[in-house]
């Protein structure tokens, strides 16, 4: 008996040096941009910046403020994630919930409809040209529509709403005479807040992050979003391959204020999310995989 | 229950159909036209032609792919990659959870639960941005740090050999914490009576572990090794591609990334849409392989 | 077709009216920078027998456009311009040359940059053309798209374009060059005949290290291994750095800085990364690195790297890297070199009796810089613009920056000759140009028109070009770039994908690690199993119907 409590206190003691393990190897990349982001980037290059900010200056994001490229693109990403989410919102909630209804004629096969195009799609040729007929090239659009039902995210909530909203609640609430939608309002979504705020979530983030999309189907730039904004400044490619490379200059100005942009591009949504963390282990569920 | 005729059911069920029409819709139009473009993988296509007026030439793309030296290096490095992912990636979740779950500071425990997450929102822009500044060769911090200790300076980036490390590890960071996240609420589904008998029966902490928990996760554990399984052949084409440099292409080169380029880079659409298909398909076969595996060791099954 | 007839008949109509409604100022006075013009009125006027020939199709004569004379047309035009965009050019609309040429011809441009080459290719796919494209287009990606008759053949509209007329008559391997394979012109190039862009790589070394140690320029291969020897023994005196690296180079076979000027010294005939190939004096296509005689120079090349006179770094480094660390090479090649105490220098004579070679450029043409779509509906004034981009003047303006003005690039001297000026150098300038991303036309015999100022960067070039002039490679030995074949396009791309990395793998690894003896049979037979005959067997019928072209 005394042997296992101390073999427990060990073992305490070891998790404990783990989960620091695993809190600092975590944290410290994250805290390195953060104090990169207010320290002079001769510090930075000449590797006086360790543990805290050395040299501190604020031109960096004085610089970036500069940069009316990325305001802009911030505007418009927050717009197209504001119209995305809602979208992404009323299309896949609904939809996972009216699944779930085991008498629905046809269920079966509309879940298979959804399963497939995990596994099959057209690529990304056929796609374009389809919705180049549909106008839908150089459309903003395209941005907020693009991904609008993400057949996973649908399969979390149908899994959410089986094993969270008792069926017998939603038996009664028919006897009473509640249309669907009206149960589905009243009765289901209040039910739900956890997968709501998780799914808000998941959708936000998805549309702060991308760029892809934007990148095959935005030929103005006047409608790039952030992200594209921030891989054309974070990402270019250097050394042309004839003459001399002279972007040199822009390159150190982009040295100065790099950090700066990268806080300020992940930022909002490392606001949101402790707001909505306390959810995820509910609306995450398991069976998501069962269905 | 008896079966009422099927246009009464049809019409008493209008409103899911309601609910349920916008994701149709949308996926009909986004997902399922488009998917006549697959005509491209048997046929030399030609804009002007289309998809259904290009000349028919059979299995002519897939032969080509499999006699071309480059299936020899996007297929190893498509499976090598995804492979070292999964071992890689898989287990450190359940440790994490295991770990979290065992600490007794719940406010600890919400402070590394909050921190581990944080990175998987990181857009990986962002992301292959990080890496380039903390293993770049001239400012980079893993540079720093080796200068300061009198090593030289290494080009991380441009390594062919490295690259599967950086790539894996750095995905390795990024989602270690959001995968702990079903494992934990796994975990915490765990009937805490059965713990609290196995207690006063003298089972140590690790045995309970053995006994308690590892069995409870592990039917999620398999389904999430099946559900990756189902990918080996396709990793992350994001961020293979932003990280991609013409040194590390030889280990860096995957399918999807030289999809990518054979379709648009070369306008070979018709060679790069059958390359695609061939992927899905093993994709596919793989998944039902092990599927059919698991439920014959774990009774754990998809479908 | 149809329909383009009628928008054009409509619109000659329109003009007409509105010329004469505004009192006819149509009479072709140029409003700025007159000299163009008139180089510009004298060319039409050599080439005027051929252009009436050919002319038919004058029914917009004196109407929308003119055919001699600025403004090019008499009523504003907007054309749009695809583009790539490409971090050194930056926003084209912007540019100081687009607002003159705009000017200069009165047409509006409008400019649509595609992000990248995959916008690019599926604006192809697309058919969703744009007036024209520049500098951007693929052989393949054009061939599909005259095959679809969305293309314009740009001869059919050559009367108005004498200065491209006027050179390709005189040029015909660089006409054979920009021909298609179904005898048709769709895209026109940038040519660039200048000696210093017709070299490759200067191959330098530190003078001011040898005159430290009291050692002459390096002219043979033995000595040139003293002198890295006594660079490396001298590490630390004098300015010579302590981590000095002796000589240094990007692998073997890179094209820019990599140590295939050192194997050319060797009389080999080498390119770096385009075909791998050249052209034997018996006019056969030869491969580069299947010949034994390489053996020798990659030997001394490990030799240097095991007694640690060459950086074993470098044959990992990017090209950003080798230019930071020049400062400590002690013999490098680059395009334009940038360390202290630099000297041209090279080629060696290694003693093996061969006359030593200096390396020519890769691609002396650059093709496929203007490709015009059916969706444009005034062929005719796109060919005006085109001729006027392709003006002497002009080309010396986008190439260098404006001249004859406050603050000036370039100044025109009385005697016909172009001083350029260092200013030149500031790519940032307020004369920013499209450089070689349009048909502008450096022929020779402009070039040679051409004067620069001892601190302008091409200076060190030039006179290296003009050093290396009686080693570099006859142009018959160099594989021309044309347009292959739709059949063997695919299969030689497809080819070189293979067979390249596999040669600057094995190279370096031979370089660095040494072992080409025991390996090189092996080597051959590898090559060989990746399809080195019949690679050579395309690239030799693609080059036989290339000459024949040039007949």
């Amino acid at each position: 008996m005394r042997k296992f409590i101390n073999n427990d206190k060990v073992f305490t003691i070891f998790n404990y040096l783990l989960a620091l393990f695993f809190l600092l190897i975590a944290f410290y990349p994250l805290w390195y941009v953060v104090i990169c982001s207010v320290s002079d980037p001769s510090a930075i290059v000449t590797g006086k910046v360790w543990i805290v900010p050395a040299d501190v200056t604020l031109a960096g994001y004085r610089r970036m403020f500069t940069e009316n490229d990325i305001w802009f693109g911030y505007a418009r990403t927050i717009i197209y994630t504001l119209v995305g989410t809602c979208i992404n919102l009323l299309f896949t909630i609904p939809a996972g919930y009216a699944l779930t209804r085991r008498t629905l004629p046809f269920r079966k096969a509309i879940n298979i409809y959804f399963m497939l195009t995990m596994f099959i799609g057209g690529g990304l040729i056929p796609t374009y040209l389809w919705m180049s007929k549909l106008g839908m090239v150089d459309n903003v659009a395209v941005l907020v529509l693009m991904g609008a039902v993400n057949v996973w995210n649908m399969i979390i909530c149908r899994t959410f709403f089986d094993t969270n909203v008792p069926v017998e609640l939603i038996d009664a609430a028919k006897i009473d005479g509640g249309s669907e939608i009206r149960i589905f309002t009243t009765i289901v979504l209040p039910l739900s807040k956890a997968l709501l705020a998780v799914m808000t979530l998941f959708f936000a983030v998805g549309h702060w992050n991308s760029y892809f999309t934007a990148m095959v189907y935005m030929r103005s730039k006047s409608k790039w979003p952030l992200q594209l904004v921030l891989r054309s400044l974070l990402l270019t490619v250097n050394g042309q391959d004839e003459g001399v490379g002279n972007g040199m200059e822009r390159m150190l100005q982009l040295q100065g204020m790099k950090y700066a942009v990268i806080i300020a591009a992940s930022v909002p949504v490392l606001v949101i999310y402790p707001f909505i963390q306390k959810h995820f282990v509910k609306g995450v569920m398991v069976g998501a995989v069962k269905g | 229950m008896k079966k009422k005729k099927l246009s009464i059911r049809l019409r008493k069920h209008w409103e899911l159909y309601v609910m349920i029409a916008p994701a149709f819709f949308y996926i009909l139009i986004f997902h399922y036209i488009p998917i006549h473009g697959l005509l491209g993988a048997f046929e030399n296509y030609k804009p002007h032609k289309g998809f259904f007026g290009s000349d028919w030439v059979g299995l002519q793309h897939f032969r080509k792919f499999f006699q071309t030296n480059a299936f020899w290096t996007v297929v190893p490095n498509t499976v090598k990659l995804s492979l070292y992912g999964l071992i890689a990636g898989f287990p450190l979740p359940i440790v994490l959870a295991m770990c979290l779950n065992y600490i007794p500071s719940l406010k600890f425990k919400k402070l590394v639960q909050n921190v581990t997450y944080a990175p998987h929102f990181i857009s990986l822009i962002v992301m292959v941005s990080m890496i380039n500044n903390f293993l770049g060769v001239n400012y980079g911090l893993v540079n720093n740090i080796r200068e300061a200790f009198g090593l030289g300076r290494e080009q991380f980036l441009t390594d062919a050999g490295l690259f599967p490390h950086i790539y894996v590890w750095t995905g390795v960071w990024q989602g270690v914490g959001w995968g702990s996240i079903v494992y934990i609420s796994a975990l915490a589904g765990v009937d805490p009576e059965l713990h609290e008998s196995a207690r006063i029966d003298g089972a140590s902490i690790l045995q309970r572990i053995r006994h308690i928990d590892f069995p409870a996760i592990l039917p999620l554990a398999v389904t999430m090794l099946i559900m990756n399984a189902g990918h080996i052949m396709s990793v992350g084409f994001d961020k293979i591609y932003l990280m991609q440099n013409s040194l590390n292409l030889s280990a860096s080169e995957v399918i999807s990334t030289y999809v990518y380029k054979q379709g648009l880079g070369s306008s070979n659409y018709g060679y790069a849409t059958a390359v695609g298909l061939f992927t899905a398909i093993v994709n596919l076969i793989m998944l039902v392989i092990v599927n059919t595996i698991s439920r014959r060791l774990s009774e754990t099954s998809l479908w | 077709m149809k329909k383009t007839m009628v928008t054009k008949a409509m619109a000659v109509l329109l003009t007409a009216a509105m010329i004469t409604a505004c009192g006819g100022n149509a009479a072709s006075t140029p409003t700025s920078g007159s000299t163009t013009a008139t180089t510009a009125a004298a060319k039409t006027e050599t080439t005027e027998t051929t252009a009436a020939a050919a002319s038919s199709a004058a029914e917009e004569e004196g109407g929308l456009f003119n055919r001699e004379g600025y403004p090019i047309v008499n009523e504003p035009i907007t054309l749009t311009i695809g583009y790539v965009a490409n971090p050194e050019a930056g926003e084209w609309a912007t540019t100081d040359y687009v607002k003159r040429l705009e000017e200069y011809s009165g047409i509006d441009l409008e400019f649509i940059e595609y992000a990248d080459g995959t916008a690019l290719s599926l604006m192809f796919a697309d058919r969703d053309y744009p007036d024209m494209i520049m500098g951007c287009g693929s052989d393949k990606q054009i061939a599909d798209a005259a095959e679809a008759g969305d293309v314009y053949a740009l001869e059919e509209y050559f009367e108005y374009a004498p200065n491209w007329v006027d050179f390709l008559e005189k040029n015909p391997g660089r006409k054979a060059s920009i021909t298609f394979p179904d005898g048709h012109i769709y895209s026109l190039p940038c040519i660039d005949e200048r000696a210093d862009y017709e070299m490759r790589d200067v191959w330098y070394i530190n003078g001011a290290w040898l005159d430290e140690l009291g050692m002459e320029i390096p002219t043979t291969v033995d000595e040139f291994y003293e002198a890295m020897k006594a660079f490396k023994e001298n590490a630390g005196k004098g300015t010579i750095p302590s981590n000095v690296e002796p000589y240094y180079a990007r692998g073997i076979t890179q094209n820019i800085g990599g140590a295939l000027d050192l194997i050319a010294s060797y009389g080999l005939r080498v390119t770096g990364e385009s075909t791998y190939a050249t052209i034997d004096d018996n006019g056969n296509v030869e491969f580069n690195f299947a010949n034994p005689e390489i053996k020798e120079p990659l030997l001394f090349i490990h030799k240097l790297v095991e007694e640690g006179l060459m950086s074993k770094d470098g044959f990992t480094d990017d090209r950003n890297t080798g230019i930071s660390k020049e400062s400590y090479e002690g013999s490098y090649s680059e395009y334009v070199g940038y360390s202290e105490g630099r000297v041209a220098f090279g080629p060696l004579d290694s003693g093996n009796g061969k006359k030593p070679i200096s390396r020519s450029q890769t691609s002396p043409i650059q093709r496929n810089k203007f490709t015009m779509f059916k969706t444009c509906q005034y062929p005719e004034v796109v060919m005006r613009l085109m001729n006027l981009i392709a003006d002497e003047e002009w080309t010396v303006y986008d190439f260098f920056g404006a001249y004859d003005e406050l603050d000036s690039c370039v100044e025109k001297r009385d005697d016909g000759t172009y001083y350029v000026k260092d200013k030149s150098n500031d790519r940032d300038h307020h004369y920013r140009t499209l450089e070689n991303n349009i048909p502008s036309l450096m022929s020779k015999e402009r070039a040679d028109k051409l004067v620069f100022a001892e601190s302008f960067e091409n200076y060190e070039r030039a006179m290296a070009a003009a050093a290396y002039d009686e080693w570099m490679m006859p142009n018959e030995n160099l594989f021309p770039s044309f347009v292959y074949s739709d059949e063997n396009r695919d299969r030689i791309s497809e080819l070189q994908g293979d067979i390249k990395p596999f040669i600057q793998q094995t190279l370096n690894g031979w370089a660095l690690n040494g072992g080409i003896e025991e390996g090189w049979d092996a080597y051959i037979d590898q090559l060989n199993v990746l399809g080195l005959e019949e690679y050579l067997t395309l690239l030799q019928e693609e080059y036989d119907r290339f000459k024949a072209n040039m007949n």
